[in-house]
């Protein structure tokens, strides 16, 4: 049957085609992807007429021809990493129209519901409407397959990039423009200073020490030392100027890195170590700074030095210079032959380094797991693993800077013997000075010298700009909340909550929630509860605007939360998390910490309305007592109660609470439940949990599944039916009864 | 034996004798089985798609019901182990790379061309450290800027050209 239904759809199909020719277009939608229905890389494109759904090949070529009466729905089937269009037909049979990958899920998604929509229409209106209207073509449609596509697509210059890493630099560099004129006023005239002793030297031999002037001798000399002297002061000069704005620029990155933390979403955090990020903040600052307090300032003034040297070589023979300088290119072509194979290096060795961070990271952070586990020689071998790379990668890029120096000593010095040679010989013959000879050589030696000085700095330079580029590659991330240009003010919000048609997946492809809609009224306590994954904690995440949705919206008092600024919006949300997080830091401290400016009172009376009280006054010091990081120093539930006081002290208008009672004992529970009691009077609460007895008390009781309420009501009225609350319930009790059976 | 409990606890786990189930593919491209009595339209994703590739697949209805696991693929008529392997390559949707055509660095981000089992894709990720996750078994996960992943086998399963341009950044 399938088989001859085949052959109708490409009939049909056949027709269409037909039809297009004669110009009698009826295009409704259309949507590409670079990926075949089998997953493979060949684009298709998915043309929706009024009539029919055509499937089309590369090269426009029509694969497959669907009839609109044929139709009957289409849906979105994710498969991890991609997803299928699944169009259904009028018998039952289903077929795979073409796949997405992750970057074309949301357009696929559409075109799915339009094709649903166009199919429904078609059995709505038994069979097809010959005076349907047709739509005009969606370029919505037209899916951008994303960063993930099939080669030859052009690349982006990196010029710009790199333009912007510079400008990036120089934007910090902009506040002190006055101090570093000054600086570069102090470089020109040091320069200066410093080519003059060979010149003075050259004077000396040829004027005063072979001219046997014992009074012009003493003057040179007198000359020479007051030019060191002076050279001194303004290197010194130039390196205090260099070394504050340094240092000032450097801050400055760094307040604005840590601000950029503060700022990127969570969901940027979700895959990224945190370990990482202090050799960030700390070493590729220090790495930027030392370029430009002191490798900036050193590259300009032996650049400035070379130039001023070879002009004098110039001046004091410029064919024996020429024939010197045929050498440079030659240095140079090396440097730039070796440059690419240094570059590779210290990626390598970065990359490694990284790891090691991060492992670091992670078995610190995994501490009490390794040691319960009695894994610590396991790690110490990880740890040697890493180590051991990380010296490996340094020891090979060392290996490979170690031939540069020897390598241009050797030439340097050849190209001295040489100078050393045919000048002379010219002394010799009586063509040339003494003075001259030795003049040259001198500032033949400082020229090479520059110029190795100039190879090193650029080498100092290009890993500096590495550490510029990660971080301005942290800088410029995209935030996935953005801040609203003009946010819309909410003073007092009085907690009416809707959630209007939101989807949501962690991943792309993956959906946590569904088409989800619910209406909260000023005041009301709702309790949240299913099973694991149902996408509960999701619902808060999203109310707390710690991810936006990918579909659909959220408002507080009718305001779209993208559209309220981030600070405003957590001013009315007061969240007490599942996992508590106590900052190092006093217990007062921690209480305080949504409010800085909270007095003593304030924090003892949040504390005692989270029953906290009793067992931090019992503490040898009280509220000042340091809990470590991490909070180890207390309890689960202890933890629980401060996290409790924290969200009390700061009064909002809306509560958020995921299983603020789910690492404690009964009896603590007991105790926090009529805290959470207190700190739920007067504001609209929306509380998680999976003990059923927590939430008795709520004015309505929403039951999730697989991202979508399956039922809503009051406790009674939920234990009455016999739906999913009833069934967590009866696991519920029989757990607990199981649990006090247990001696 | 069509199944047997191998798993205590909540739930009994179903495993399916590979002997005993059929796959074919339906004129529309889905998978269809029997087995047990049951026949229809079914899923199949491999419980551990990186590391043990043609063992631990789950199979259960498209609703997510499931049917049971089969541990290996031996045993499998020959027809059915095609149209099973062929459908596995799909879910998760996870290019194996087989060749790097260019990887170049542009400040920081890495432009890719390769060719993997299901065509050429060029791609952009990150830095490397954060992109390339290595699996246990010596294989790499490498997730582009969009999150989509491709499978990076280990090196010595790659051409020369392919090991150097790798070894060149990472």
């Amino acid at each position: 049957m399938a088989a001859k239904m085949e052959s109708r759809l490409t009939a049909y199909g056949t027709a269409a085609r037909l039809r297009e020719k004669a110009g009698l277009t009826d295009v409704l939608a259309q949507w590409s992807t670079p990926l075949s229905e089998t997953g493979v890389s060949e684009p298709r494109t998915l043309v929706l007429r009024k009539h029919s759904l055509d499937v089309q090949g590369p090269n426009g070529e029509l694969l497959r021809s669907i009839p609109r009466s044929l139709s009957s729905g289409a849906a979105v089937r994710e498969t991890g990493g991609g997803a299928w269009l699944e169009l259904s037909l009028t018998d039952g049979t289903k077929i795979r129209l073409a796949m997405a990958l992750l970057s074309g899920i949301r357009e696929l998604t559409a075109i799915a519901e339009r094709i649903g929509q166009w199919a429904k229409e078609a059995s709505d209106s038994d069979g097809e409407s010959a005076n349907g209207s047709a739509e005009p073509a969606s370029d919505a449609g037209q899916a951008e397959a994303g960063a993930a596509r099939p080669a030859g697509r052009s690349l982006r210059t990196a010029m710009s990039k790199r333009l912007r890493v510079l400008s990036g630099l120089l934007r910090y560099a902009a506040p002190y423009r006055k101090p570093l004129m000054l600086s570069g006023a102090a470089l020109l005239i040091g320069v200066g200073l410093e080519a003059l002793p060979p010149y003075l030297m050259k004077l000396m031999i040829d004027g005063g020490v072979l001219g046997s002037s014992q009074a012009r001798f003493a003057g040179l000399i007198g000359m020479l030392l007051a030019v060191y002297v002076l050279q001194a002061a303004f290197q010194v000069l130039r390196s205090s100027i260099s070394i504050r704005i340094g240092n000032r620029m450097i801050s400055r990155i760094r307040e604005d890195m840590f601000d950029k933390l503060m700022r990127l979403s969570v969901r940027y955090y979700e895959h990224r170590a945190s370990a990482p990020f202090i050799g960030r903040i700390q070493y590729d600052t220090s790495s930027v700074q030392s370029f430009l307090s002191e490798g900036l300032p050193q590259l300009l003034a032996q650049l400035v030095m070379t130039g001023t040297v070879f002009a004098v070589l110039l001046l004091i023979d410029w064919r024996l210079t020429l024939w010197v300088l045929c050498a440079v290119p030659l240095c140079g072509l090396a440097a730039a032959l070796l440059w690419p194979k240094m570059r590779s290096l210290m990626n390598r060795t970065w990359n490694v380094q990284f790891l090691l961070q991060k492992y670091i990271g992670d078995a610190l952070q995994g501490v009490r797991v390794i040691k319960a586990f009695h894994r610590e020689e396991e790690e110490k071998a990880r740890f040697g693993y890493w180590n051991e790379s990380a010296v490996a990668r340094v020891i090979e890029q060392q290996r490979w800077s170690q031939w540069l120096q020897p390598g241009f000593n050797l030439a340097v010095s050849g190209g001295i013997a040489l100078v050393w040679l045919v000048i002379g010989r010219q002394v010799i013959r009586g063509t040339a000075s003494l003075g001259t000879l030795v003049a040259f050589t001198t500032y033949l030696s400082m020229f090479i010298g520059q110029l190795r000085w100039n190879l090193s700095l650029v080498g100092q330079a290009n890993t500096s700009i590495a550490s510029a580029d990660r971080i301005f590659e942290l800088l410029n991330t995209q935030e996935e909340l953005p801040e609203p240009a003009k946010p819309v003010p909410l003073a007092d919000a009085r907690g009416e909550i809707a959630v209007d048609r939101v989807s949501f997946g962690y991943e792309k492809g993956r959906s946590v929630l569904e088409d989800f809609s619910l209406r909260i009224r000023p005041g009301e306590k709702i309790g949240i509860t299913g099973r694991s994954g149902a996408g509960k904690s999701t619902l808060l995440q999203l109310l707390g605007r710690f991810y936006d949705p990918d579909g659909g919206s959220i408002r507080i008092d009718g305001i779209d939360l993208r559209t309220l600024a981030t600070a405003d919006l957590r001013r009315h949300i007061g969240i007490v998390f599942q996992e508590t997080f106590l900052f190092d830091g006093t217990i007062a401290q921690n209480i305080a910490y949504g409010r800085s400016g909270a007095s003593p009172m304030e924090i003892m009376e949040a504390a005692r309305l989270a029953r906290a009280h009793t067992f931090i006054e019992r503490l040898p010091y009280g509220y000042d007592t340091l809990v470590g990081e991490r909070g180890v120093r207390l309890s689960g539930g202890e933890k629980q109660r401060i996290a409790i006081a924290r969200a009390l002290l700061l009064n909002p208008p809306i509560l958020l609470l995921d299983e603020a009672t789910s690492s404690v004992d009964m009896e603590t529970e007991r105790d926090i439940q009529s805290a959470l009691e207190t700190l739920s009077e007067g504001r609209t609460t929306i509380a998680i949990a999976h003990r059923l007895s927590t939430l008795r008390n709520a004015d309505r009781i929403i039951v999730l599944d697989r991202g979508t309420i399956v039922e809503s009501g009051t406790h009674d009225e939920l234990r009455a039916r016999n739906g999913l609350y009833r069934q967590l319930l009866e696991a519920r009790e029989e757990a607990r009864e199981l649990e006090e059976a247990v001696p | 034996m069509s199944a047997m409990s191998g798993m205590s606890g909540t739930g009994e786990r179903i495993w399916i004798d590979p002997a005993r189930i059929r796959f074919r593919q339906e004129e529309g491209g889905l998978l269809a089985a029997s087995w047990d009595g049951r026949n229809g339209t079914v899923a199949a994703r491999l419980l551990f798609p990186i590391t043990h590739t043609d063992s631990a697949i789950w199979i259960g209805e498209p609703t997510g019901e499931e049917w049971g696991v089969l541990l290996s693929l031996d045993g499998m008529e020959s027809a059915s182990r095609a149209v099973l392997e062929g459908e596995l390559r799909l879910s998760p949707y996870l290019p194996r790379i087989k060749r790097i055509t260019a990887l170049r660095r542009q400040l920081g981000q890495f432009h890719w061309e390769v060719a993997t089992d299901r065509g050429p894709f060029a791609f952009q990720t990150g830095p490397l450290y954060e992109a390339v996750t290595a699996m246990p078994g010596g294989q790499r996960i490498v997730t582009d800027a969009c999150g989509q992943r491709f499978l990076l086998p280990e090196e010595r399963r790659m051409n020369g050209r392919t090991g150097r341009r790798l070894a060149k950044w990472l």
